[in-house]
């Protein structure tokens, strides 16, 4: 068998820069693998864009809208099914169908939504008023949302890797936007460096982290953030309560799939002061900022 | 008949330390330490079957786990 | 840290969740197929001590000598198998002893083979392999022969990773026919053609524990069926079937602080011979710098004699009997040292080990030592090469 070559292949999809960095076999189709592994995560941003009339995405957003039932495909079932557990292991804080809050809270706008129109939105949130019985989701109540999109990013960076396997690839890292999913460690055996950034100084490396196999992943309200009157509002909300949490600056989970590494992030991120608890109760490894910059958390 | 008692106790001796008990999982990418190359049952096959083969022929005692069908004249 | 009670249940559940999305099933899927064919060569030098001559009554005094050289190669074929062939090939001189006597005064003597013999044995076996989702298989079949002797061999292996990957399973099944024809010399009355079959099996669970320490036990079982005597020792009537049962303990421990890894390897042995054996090995693996490591550890070994064991041979006595000194009580001590090269292409290896029996080793005490308890030193250098 012949040398693998590097490769790094840097994209945009989903929002967010995107980089492969792949070793293979000189023999291979270098560009066709490429584009299978690119082709993987585009196949992902249409089937679960809600900014696309064609997309799966934009048939439940019509049958919320008219309050009816759609059967989805096993594929969205079980990103469904996971939603599922997840709020129920999150006391319903991860939940898909907050959504809706984003039109109350527009983060370009600079303004900062007033206390009725948050809870006027309220009543058209929550997972526990959907009739989800796999495969048929059903919406009671016209009005609703669910949107993939909180998750979806992470799911693509697993599944990525699995059509980059399947490819042959065995040494090798996917980053969606700062979510990583390892193929496998460098071809001489030795881990990726993945580096964790500071969530208020940019180009400031927190920690790194060796990994050979699994994921890791981050949130912070560094991402989407808007500054009113020196009060900081993150894009990431409370779902029972519609508002911006606050408590942690910025969450890093290693896990063996980004689907988790991520979710729990965003869990723990609306959790606040709970999330580290809870990250500990689950036995994953992870660190945190807090808001007073203090840094906590079992990765070393 | 003690031949027969020390194959029963030897036997359920076994069983219960196969039946083991539960500890919490260790994820895929902790595993970088039990991958490493001296941490395998048999870091290097080549020279353990060999040092097998010659114990094998050279005791009374034989066999264990992982042991094949090999056969070998020994005397 | 913290006072928080562990929750593993949540984590059960979305992982449960997670792996029900065919991606992240799919990559749970941790294949240690081999990805780079290796070849690899070993040379060894075992050389035993000479006998005592005053325990030899007649013959020579100089034991074995044997040269080895080993071969392996371990090719990728396709996606999900792989192939092994291993190949060993034997010199062996000196002489054996042929009875042990008891002389009306002193200690029991030797008879030894006359004239130092000089054999040939090679062996040849291939194994194929095949990686599933959570474990793989393996079947094996293998051909060895010497001057008197032949053997054939098969098995059937598995190895299965439960789905949170902390338990592995493993069993295997083997067999081996073997055929003797004993070399003739003029004047000694031996068998001409006899056989046997070997049937054996092992069930294993190994377990990860932590980042750092993973054991595997394991039950073995053996059956021996056919002649089973030494036909070149004067007078050796054996039983024609043999059971062995064998249970083990194995423990791998890394301590990350300082690069090394201890293992300590135990398994007891008992056959319907009346034979019970302990071993007991521990090795510690010690990085020095990147690529580097040396690897000293120590063997204990300890054997209860067989039913059927004499002291001495008398042409008189009736039933199993057998000089041996293998089915003799006695324990033995091993010293090794290992040094190591790695490089990600290739491996340069030697080993070193000092093996000595005595009755004194015994963990029981023995009247009367055999008078050929082996003692031998083991030299092996090796190389690996990945591509």
């Amino acid at each position: 068998m012949q040398k693998r070559e590097y490769h790094k292949h840097a994209f945009h999809a989903m929002g967010s820069p995107c980089t492969l960095h792949l070793y293979l076999d000189p023999t291979a189709a270098t560009d066709t693998v490429i584009q299978v592994v690119v082709g993987e995560v585009l196949r992902l941003e249409q089937k679960f864009s809600r900014y696309r009339d064609d997309s799966l995405a934009a048939d439940i957003m019509q049958a919320a809208a008219r309050g009816v039932s759609i059967e989805l495909d096993a594929e969205s079932a079980g990103l469904l099914d996971y939603a599922a557990t997840l709020w129920q292991q999150s006391d319903g804080l991860f939940d898909i169908t907050s959504g809706l809050l984003r039109r109350v809270w527009d983060l370009k706008s600079g303004r900062v939504p007033s206390e009725q129109a948050v809870s006027e939105i309220l009543p058209h949130i929550g997972w526990d008023k959907l009739d989800w019985r796999n495969p048929v989701l059903g919406f009671p109540h016209a009005g609703m949302e669910v949107d993939f999109g909180g998750y979806v990013k992470e799911y693509a960076a697993d599944s990525a890797a699995a059509v980059a396997r399947q490819q042959g690839v065995e040494h090798g890292l996917i980053e969606l936007g700062g979510d990583i999913r390892v193929i496998g460690p460098h071809p001489d055996g030795r881990p990726w460096q993945v580096g964790v950034r500071h969530p208020r100084q940019e180009g400031v490396v927190l920690a790194q982290v060796a990994l050979e196999q699994g994921a890791v992943a981050s949130s912070g309200d560094y991402e989407r953030a808007m500054v009113v009157d020196g009060k900081r509002y993150g894009h990431i909300l409370n779902p029972k309560t519609g508002w911006p949490v606050c408590g942690l600056m910025a969450v890093t989970v290693l896990a063996e799939h980004c689907l988790l590494a991520g979710t729990a992030c965003t869990v723990a991120m609306l959790k606040g002061e709970q999330g580290p608890p809870w990250l500990d109760q689950l036995g994953l490894t992870w660190m945190a900022m807090d808001e007073h910059g203090a840094v906590l958390g079992n990765l070393v | 008949m003690t031949r027969h008692y020390r194959w029963i106790l030897a036997c359920c001796v076994s069983a219960g330390l196969l039946a083991g008990c539960e500890t919490a999982p260790v994820k895929a990418w902790q595993r970088g330490d039990l991958a490493r190359t001296e941490m395998a049952w048999q870091p290097d096959p080549m020279e353990s079957a060999f040092r097998d083969h010659v114990y094998t022929s050279k005791e009374g005692a034989s066999g264990g786990v992982g042991t094949g069908g090999g056969g070998c004249g020994c005397y | 840290m913290n006072n928080n009670k562990r929750n593993p249940g949540a984590l059960a559940a979305l992982t449960g969740a997670a792996l029900a999305l065919p991606a992240i099933a799919q990559l749970a899927q941790a294949a240690e197929m081999p990805t780079k064919a290796e070849i690899g060569y070993r040379y060894s030098d075992y050389q035993e001590d000479d006998v005592d001559a005053d325990k030899v009554l007649v013959g020579s005094t100089e034991r074995y000598d044997i040269d080895t050289h080993q071969f392996k190669l371990v090719a990728p074929l396709g996606e999900r198998t792989s192939l092994t062939v291993d190949a060993m090939y034997e010199t062996m001189t000196g002489a054996s002893a042929m009875s042990v006597v008891q002389p009306p005064q002193g200690e029991a003597m030797l008879i030894m083979t006359g004239a130092s013999i000089k054999e040939e044995r090679t062996d040849v076996s291939a194994e194929l392999r095949r990686y599933g989702d959570a474990g793989s298989k393996a079947v094996a079949l293998g051909y060895s022969t010497e001057d008197d002797y032949e053997a054939i061999n098969g098995s059937l292996d598995m190895e299965r990773d439960s789905t949170d990957g902390v338990t592995t399973w493993s069993g295997g099944l083997g067999f081996s026919y073997d055929e003797l024809e004993p070399v003739q010399e003029p004047g000694i009355n031996r068998v001409t053609s006899e056989d046997r079959w070997f049937i054996n099996g092992y069930v294993a669970r190994a377990k990860v524990h932590s980042p750092v320490w993973q054991t595997q036990v394991g039950l073995y079982l053996g059956l021996y069926d056919g002649y089973l005597d030494d036909p070149y020792r004067s007078r050796d009537i054996r039983p024609d079937s043999r059971q062995q049962v064998a249970i083990s303990a194995r423990s791998r421990y890394f301590f990350t602080g300082i690069k090394a890894a201890l293992h300590a390897d135990y398994r007891y042995y008992s056959d319907d011979w009346g034979i019970a054996a302990h071993t007991l090995e521990l090795a510690w693996h010690q990085t020095i710098t990147t690529g580097l490591r040396v690897s000293p550890r120590i063997r204990y070994y300890s054997q209860s004699q067989a039913d059927f064991y004499v002291e001495a041979d008398s042409g008189t006595r009736e039933g199993d009997q057998s000089s041996d000194y293998r089915l003799s009580p006695y324990g033995a001590i091993a010293y090794g040292l290992g040094l190591g090269y790695y490089q990600p292409n290739y491996s340069l290896l030697l080993y070193v080990e000092q093996y000595d029996s005595d009755a004194d080793y015994a963990l029981k005490s023995v009247s009367t030592a055999n008078p050929f308890l082996v003692d031998y030193t083991l030299m092996t250098v090796g190389m690996d090469y990945r591509f």
